[in-house]
């Protein structure tokens, strides 16, 4: 099977997402295994050529770009026709896009359009040696369980989980780009009023560290030594459903089932025991590392490094010998 | 306003444990109840049809005994509750699951909004709801944080993306996704729970609403869970115990330094 692949891109505020080459980056992996044609689609008010034609140097055999102010708008009803368009002209064989807030509404309003199947929030892909189809993993709920899920209808629609896959430089001799317009009318009524930036802080689910906290922290105050930590890290604040119940920090910084499910570089999880609902928010980090006062406690059976101890003892600690550290 | 609120049974997964021997999840033993996003999803009508009038219907696909949890939806104080049941609706993945909802809402018609959680928190896929309203042609809203009511005709509704918060306003129909942090879900009262006792909890079969046996539950589904597997968490983990703070926390920034975190 010779797979056309589109990836359809998150384009915010004229730039690329990272999130976008991540996904070329899981592509190429496929590439010696039947992924012959890897296009990306990016869909904005504006489309700057030098910025819309980088993902030919990340393994983009094409770039389909394509200009309508609908797409800076919150429309996706709209947003999602202009792209199943776009499909049924180019008519890929996979298609996939990032397990961000846009990729995750976009794409089972596109999949039910086009009575095929979507797998969420993808940690693995490969190609099926007997039939040619595309093998999606993604962890289960419940501990270290990975499942693997076949889509038997055509396009193969996935969602990839952000920070998984790195990307890949790679270019190709006969790689093009097109810039189209397609005209829609704006949906009566609709009127996107206002956007709220907050302070990057907020934004766990692409961050390379995330520092939580969880009930071992006691009360608001001791919390506060968390977000000292993530500064001194460049990381990002995280907390357990505890946390947020407790209001020492606000609901987007929830990680787990009821809030978000992240996979940075480090997760440093402070003062969380590791309930079920928490693990599975972050147990694809690349290291974990854990304090927590009971040595049985289920995070330690997930942690690359842990220390048992009071993490309100050991955490000034630690922050103190990373201030250190800087002044130097 | 005419609302429908789309809700899933789930085990309570907060109380559950994962067995250090095979390092799955455990559910023996772990009850069952709605899903905890959908009281959020819940508590927006509740707190619509109390300043605004209107009526709520709850709907959800699942066996027999997922009644109760349209019971608990009927002590908060919802109007009608529905359920699709039959042995023809399992193993439906997100498609086919969204699917026969869409085909039972449209014969709900008329509503002005659908209301459901983000994600449910066994399959946490969060597909259902964008898939719902895909089916139905109308307008898509996800991660919605706070929504208020105008007037008839309006809704002011405030999401949470990744770097924060946008405001939209838009009339119904539409179909709305909420998260956790929208609001605090009440609790049923103690006459509420024993109103619910005596209410009538309306059954559907596939055949009751003509959904063709192809286009719902296994053989309508275009996915299929074809490996599952255990793996071994490979973390060489390193657990420093009762040794000197000061020691232990300079152990853990080189750690961070050894693998590129600094």
């Amino acid at each position: 099977m010779n797979h056309h692949l589109l990836v359809i891109g998150e384009i915010h505020r004229g730039k690329i997402d990272p999130t976008t080459y991540e996904i070329l980056g899981a592509a190429q992996q496929l590439r010696s295994k039947g992924i012959e044609k890897v296009g990306v689609f990016l869909g904005s008010g504006e489309i700057k050529f030098e910025e819309i034609q980088k993902p030919l140097h990340f393994g983009a055999n094409y770039i389909y770009g394509l200009e309508n102010p609908i797409f800076d708008e919150l429309a996706f009803h709209v947003s999602a026709q202009l792209i199943i368009n776009t499909i049924q002209k180019l008519k890929p064989t996979i298609i996939m896009a990032a397990a961000t807030t846009q990729g995750t509404t976009l794409m089972p309003y596109i999949a039910a359009k086009l009575h095929t199947g979507l797998t969420a929030d993808c940690t693995g892909f490969d190609i099926d040696p007997a039939d040619g189809t595309l093998l999606q993993i993604r962890p289960a709920i419940g501990g270290n369980i990975m499942a693997t899920i076949k889509t038997k209808t055509y396009p193969q629609m996935a969602t990839v989980r952000p920070n998984t896959f790195q990307p890949v430089h790679g270019e190709y001799s006969d790689s093009m780009i097109v810039i189209e317009e397609d005209h829609v009318s704006y949906p009566s009524g609709f009127l996107y009023n206002d956007f709220i930036e907050e302070d990057h802080n907020l934004d766990i689910a692409q961050a390379k560290i995330v520092c939580s906290g969880g009930r071992g922290l006691k009360n608001s105050q001791n919390f506060s030594l968390i977000e000292e930590l993530s500064q001194c890290l460049n990381g990002c604040v995280g907390g357990s459903r505890v946390a947020v119940e407790q209001g020492w920090i606000s609901f987007p910084h929830q990680v787990g089932l009821s809030g978000k499910t992240i996979s940075p570089d480090f997760y440093i999880a402070l003062g969380i025991s590791g309930a079920i609902q928490h693990l599975a928010g972050m147990q694809t980090s690349r290291y974990i590392i854990a304090i927590n006062r009971d040595p049985e406690a289920q995070i330690f059976q997930l942690a690359d490094f842990g220390i048992v101890g009071d993490v309100l003892e050991i955490l000034p600690q630690i922050i103190k010998v990373l201030k250190q550290r800087k002044k130097k | 306003m005419e609302m429908i609120v789309l809700i899933k049974q789930v085990p309570e997964i907060g109380e559950a444990k994962i067995d250090p021997e095979t390092g799955t999840l455990n559910r023996k033993g772990i009850p069952l109840t709605i899903n905890p996003i959908d009281l959020n999803a819940l508590e927006l009508a509740l707190q619509i049809k109390e300043n605004h009038s209107g009526t709520i219907r709850v709907v959800t696909m699942g066996p027999e005994f997922a009644e109760k949890a349209l019971r608990e939806a009927l002590a908060l104080g919802c109007d009608e509750a529905f359920l699709l049941t039959g042995n023809e609706f399992a193993a439906s993945d997100t498609y086919a699951t969204s699917y026969a909802l869409a085909q039972f809402i449209t014969f709900l018609k008329p509503w002005d909004i659908i209301i459901t959680g983000e994600k449910a928190i066994d399959g946490d896929t969060g597909q259902v709801g964008p898939e719902v309203a895909s089916f139905l042609d109308i307008p898509i809203l996800t991660y919605a944080i706070h929504c208020q009511m105008i007037n008839h005709s309006y809704f002011l509704i405030k999401r949470t993306i990744e770097t924060g918060i946008q405001k939209i306003t838009l009339p119904p129909p539409f179909l709305i996704t909420v998260t956790k942090g929208m609001n605090t879900p009440r609790f049923p009262t103690l006459r509420g729970k024993v109103a619910a006792r005596q209410r009538e909890i309306r059954k559907f079969n596939a055949q009751s609403l003509h959904l063709l046996p192809d286009s719902i539950g296994f053989s309508g589904s275009p996915t299929r869970v074809v490996k599952i597997e255990n793996y071994k968490i490979d973390r060489k983990g390193v657990i420093l115990k009762d040794l000197d703070p000061t020691l232990m926390a300079n152990k853990f920034v080189e750690f961070l330094i050894e693998r590129g975190a600094l």
